[in-house]
């Protein structure tokens, strides 16, 4: 069983069963990744990685039918990390973190994406997963990979930091 | 700004960011980068790592091989001899308000104390001044509450997680961690901050690092803290505890790139068993269903030297969450979230000198839906498992399901209900249980979600006795979603779960007394699963579902497709387009009108002429449909043919944040006349998150369920369908009578030949079943008794009656029992 799961990935039956899955799953996911990561390359990146790696899993999910939950998981906590291994990177090339979106660029409401850009990562997935999608913070939790406490304490943090924030600019 | 106006500034923003993420460009780029990057060879550093595995595997299997016979003797374990207690009634149960949202407890039972860490003691969860609360579990017990309540509290950091206990020094350490950062251990004396004695519930010491899970090895005296993003720590408990802290600021890092969650220690073979819980996003192996072995002979307090060597992982189930070592037969309980199971690992041949058994498939035991924590009754020879998503205490038999024996774990394990329903101490999703055996008392918290502690007793429902466990309906592993029966020709069509088709059932041999014939006698291929069931129109013999991700309903032939005649199953299924995402469609067979919810937001509804477009006449199937506003989240509807009117339950978007339901007038508004589409006659006011409604024309009763997205007790609501419709709405304004029903309740299904109303609890693993004759539009004396309830597999979300042979199908969660029936009541 290990020596399958570990063999090199090739085309074949998965991809025909994956594709269409991804196609539609997309969107979704590339919209997660954009607000949870700031932008919409590293975004696409992002969403590969999930991908990559839900495909090479393909076959250990049982239920079919939970697909779309586990790419959302998958991709919302590559999102989370993304952040870290770029900064983990950065700090080892001596590059600084310059990529957090200005609040220059044109979009509905300046002041908000301003101080939504000061947010830290897992504060931005539970609100884009809490009030864009509807889920629950239970849901939010397992998506994030943490317990449904942190999920509300991220909430929670990020709302007040809102609060600051737009105080600040408005 | 106020909250709601900051949350809806804020969805604004969300969604106009959500419209610009991925075109079709960038769809079709970001797809095809993931394949022409799955199909590039591996790289050969991932080569070699797989020839050593394979390698090291052979070698397993050749040193295994001949070993044939397996005498287990598991050193230094030994049974407690019984002790002498009262026995609880076995449905006893009280409940403790804690100071905020809990994380996993422990007990000091020489002190007769329970720790549980309060990781949220404010509602807004802004402080880093969070708690510990103590409780005395010498008078919070299930055969005395008298003393239930928060003794004292003791002051730690941020977000404080789990508690580890050593009884040697009587040392509390709590464990925090906070996912921004930030994670520390805290040291207390338990004999000077305990149940009775409260002066000295200051830290004595704080320690580095932090975790989400923790453990006490008395053997070696080490601490050992799961941090999910970096590893195990080991700490000499010898050098920091509640006496001596000289040690409290060395740490030692064991390597764990799995996302330890959960430990437990094997005492007789010195082995931690640490469950990991997160995928590993970076290597791609898709972890999340593992759990390493480490020998804590060479890395613990005093020993560091194997800390740095890889150790050995088994794998279990999806999503692990948690785990439980049976000192007295080694077995290792690993709990698999996504598949209601519990795995048992051979703790005799997979330890940390002997790991001959850990490449093995270890036997699993079916529990509930969610299954989370787990502890261990040393008395009663029972691990208690208790799933957050169905509300129950599953009962393991340590003696018959242990790794060694299996015997014991081939059946579903008897359950009773978790949680209490009851308003104020209503515990939603209780997830983790802490034991005290000697009080056959079971301490059940949600962490991370209700304020809520409670003592349950676990006398009646164990190893040993099973007089209080639930009596479940007999159940098949059938795995459908929704259901629709037609009774002419006695056929359940029920969608299924994970393949695309709907299954044919004969209900002539699927029923209560004959299971055996609960396999499909027929297939209908449908473009996806989950298809939503529909209505049934006996005059044109069709069956209407709807394909939710394509936005189109399908019409089946019944003459041809059912459960005597399955010859018109595989031909071609004719369809029409509505909107996206349409739900279950109902039927007003007089107006020949069909009515569904969809749209993205499910705040739609189609209105459809069924006369020129079904199973026998496809002439008017190119129709533009009726469309109907209604408020997001309208997921099922209810048709009174009496009144001719339809009433849309909306549940809200997020769920749960809905009240109303709207009230349309099919008068104005059917299959041949759009005009009254534009205005809905009503909109009343019911509960929160209303997701389901049965309308009982005989009574002139509308059943409205109000879910409360589980986090408070289900209810119905009584609305009086006379005065209260289409055309009359006198009735429309007021409030409404309710009655109280089971956990998150959702679909709900009238059977009119019995007067009784059938509705799936989401949140439990129960259908509630409310007698209409004592409970309706003019008579609801009896809503408050009115109620019983059919314990069924976990979390089930589909129903369908048969009222000609009085059979009810529920469609639950739970692979393994995922269709069953029961008999209807009378």
């Amino acid at each position: 069983m290990l020596m399958a799961s570990m063999a090199i990935v090739e085309e074949g039956s998965s991809r025909t069963e994956a594709d269409p899955v991804f196609r539609l799953a997309a969107p979704r996911l590339l919209a997660i990744a954009a607000i949870i990561v700031g932008n919409s390359a590293d975004a696409e990146d992002v969403v590969q990685n999930a991908m990559f790696a839900a495909w090479r899993a393909w076959d250990r999910l049982r239920d079919p039918a939970r697909r779309d939950a586990w790419l959302t998981r998958i991709c919302v906590r590559e999102s989370v990390n993304y952040g870290k291994t770029l900064r983990a990177r950065w700090m080892h090339e001596g590059v600084i973190d310059d990529r957090m979106p200005s609040p220059s660029q044109t979009h509905a409401d300046p002041a908000l994406h301003a101080a939504f850009a000061v947010l830290s990562r897992q504060q931005r997935a539970v609100i884009v997963l809490h009030y864009l999608y509807g889920y629950t913070l239970d849901e939010c939790s397992e998506y994030m990979g943490c317990r449904p406490g942190s999920a509300r304490q991220h909430l929670a943090r990020a709302l007040s930091r809102l609060r600051e924030n737009l105080n600040d600019v408005t | 700004m106020s909250p709601e106006a900051l949350e809806e500034r804020l969805r604004a923003y969300l969604d106009d960011r959500s419209r610009h993420g991925g075109d079709a460009r960038t769809v079709n780029r970001t797809v095809a980068a993931v394949f022409e990057r799955g199909s590039r060879p591996m790289p050969l550093r991932n080569r070699r790592v797989f020839v050593v595995v394979a390698i090291a595997l052979a070698a397993a299997v050749v040193v295994a091989a001949p070993i044939t016979v397996f005498e287990y003797i598991h050193a230094n374990h030994t049974t407690p001899a019984p002790a002498a207690r009262p026995t609880p009634s076995p449905t006893a149960r009280f409940s403790v308000q804690l100071s905020g949202s809990p994380g996993v407890p422990a007990v000091n039972p020489s002190t007769d104390t329970l720790y549980v860490p309060i990781q949220c003691p404010t509602s807004a969860c802004n402080t880093t001044d969070d708690v510990v609360d103590l409780i005395n579990t010498a008078t919070c017990k299930a055969a005395n509450g008298s003393g239930c309540r928060v003794v004292a509290q003791a002051a730690v950091g941020m977000s404080p997680q789990a508690v580890a206990i050593d009884q040697t020094t009587d040392t509390i350490y709590v464990a925090t961690y906070d996912f921004n950062g930030g994670e520390s251990t805290w040291v207390f004396s338990g004999a000077r901050c305990n149940a009775k004695h409260t002066t000295g519930c200051q830290s004595v010491a704080t320690i580095d690092v932090g975790g989400v899970g923790a453990v006490f090895n008395p053997n070696t005296r080490t601490l050992y803290v799961a941090d999910p993003q970096g590893g195990i720590h080991v700490i000499n408990g010898a050098t920091c505890n509640a006496k001596i802290t000289s040690g409290c600021g060395n740490t030692e890092l064991l390597a764990d790139n799995y996302g330890p969650r959960a430990l437990d220690v094997d005492r007789a073979t010195d082995t931690i068993y640490a469950v990991n819980n997160n995928a590993n996003l970076y290597d791609g192996s898709g972890t999340g269903h593992t759990v390493s072995v480490i020998d804590g002979a060479t890395c613990n307090g005093s020993d560091t030297s194997g800390c740095d060597a890889a150790s050995p992982t088994v794998t279990v189930g999806s999503n692990d969450q948690w785990d439980a070592v049976d000192q007295e037969t080694g077995a290792v309980y690993v709990s698999n979230y996504d598949d209601g199971t519990v795995a048992v690992i051979d703790g005799a041949r997979c330890n940390a000198t002997n790991t001959s058994g850990c490449a093995g498939t270890p036997a699993v035991v079916r529990t509930g839906a969610g299954v989370s924590g787990l502890a261990v009754d040393d008395i009663l020879h029972t691990v208690f498992a208790v799933s957050q998503n169905d509300d129950t205490l599953s009962a393991i038999n340590t003696r018959s399901c242990n790794g060694i024996a299996t015997s014991g774990c081939e059946n579903l394990a008897p359950s009773e209900q978790a949680g209490s329903d009851d308003g104020a101490s209503f515990n939603a999703f209780p997830n983790y249980v802490t034991l005290v055996p000697q009080t056959d008392t079971a301490y059940l918290v949600s962490v991370g979600g209700t304020n809520v502690l409670e003592a349950v007793s676990v006398s009646g429902c164990n190893a040993t006795d099973a007089r209080s466990c639930r009596s479940d309906a007999p159940a098949v592993a059938q795995h459908e979603f929704e259901a629709s029966i037609d009774p002419a020709t006695n056929t359940i069509y029920a969608s299924n779960y994970g393949l695309a088709e709907i299954d044919v059932f004969n209900g002539a041999t699927c029923k209560v007394a004959g299971l055996s014939g609960c396999s499909p006698v027929g297939v209908i291929p449908m473009p996806d699963p989950m298809t939503a069931m529909g209505a049934i129109d006996d005059a044109t013999h069709t069956l209407y579902v709807a394909e939710s991700f394509r936005a189109s309903v399908a019409m089946i032939n019944t003459a041809t497709c059912n459960a005597t005649d399955t010859t018109g199953c595989f031909g071609k299924v004719r369809t029409i387009k509505v909107g996206a995402e349409p739900g279950s469609p109902v039927l007003n067979s007089h107006t020949k009108t069909l009515y569904l919810p969809y749209g993205t937001e499910a705040d739609e509804i189609a209105v459809l002429n069924a006369a020129t477009c079904n199973a026998e006449d496809v002439s008017g199937c190119g129709q533009k449909p009726g469309t109907v506003n209604v408020g997001p989240g309208t997921h099922s509807l209810g048709v009174s043919v009496k009144t001719d009117t339809i009433y849309a339950p909306s549940a809200g978007v997020p769920f749960a944040s809905g009240t109303t339901m709207s009230v349309i007038n099919g008068d104005t508004c059917n299959g041949t006349d759009h005009a009254g589409c534009g205005k809905v006659a009503a909109t009343v006011t019911v509960g929160i998150g209303p997701d389901g409604v049965a309308v009982d024309d005989a009574t002139n009763t509308v059943y409205v369920t109000n879910s409360q997205g589980g986090s408070a007790p289900g209810t119905v609501s009584i609305i009086n369908g006379a005065t209260c419709n289409g055309h009359t709405v006198t009735s429309c304004a007021g409030t409404f009578p309710t009655a109280e029903v089971g956990r998150a309740p959702q679909l709900a299904v009238a059977d009119t030949s019995t007067d009784s109303v059938y509705i799936v609890d989401n949140g439990g693993a129960a259908v509630s079943v409310l007698n209409g004759a004592n409970c309706n539009a003019t008579s609801t004396s009896g809503c408050g008794t009115a109620t019983t309830q059919q314990a069924v597999g976990g979390q089930p979300t589909g129903l369908a009656v048969n009222p000609d042979t009085d059979t009810v199908y529920v469609m639950t969660f739970l692979v393994s029992a995922s269709l069953s029936i029961f008999a209807g009541q009378r």
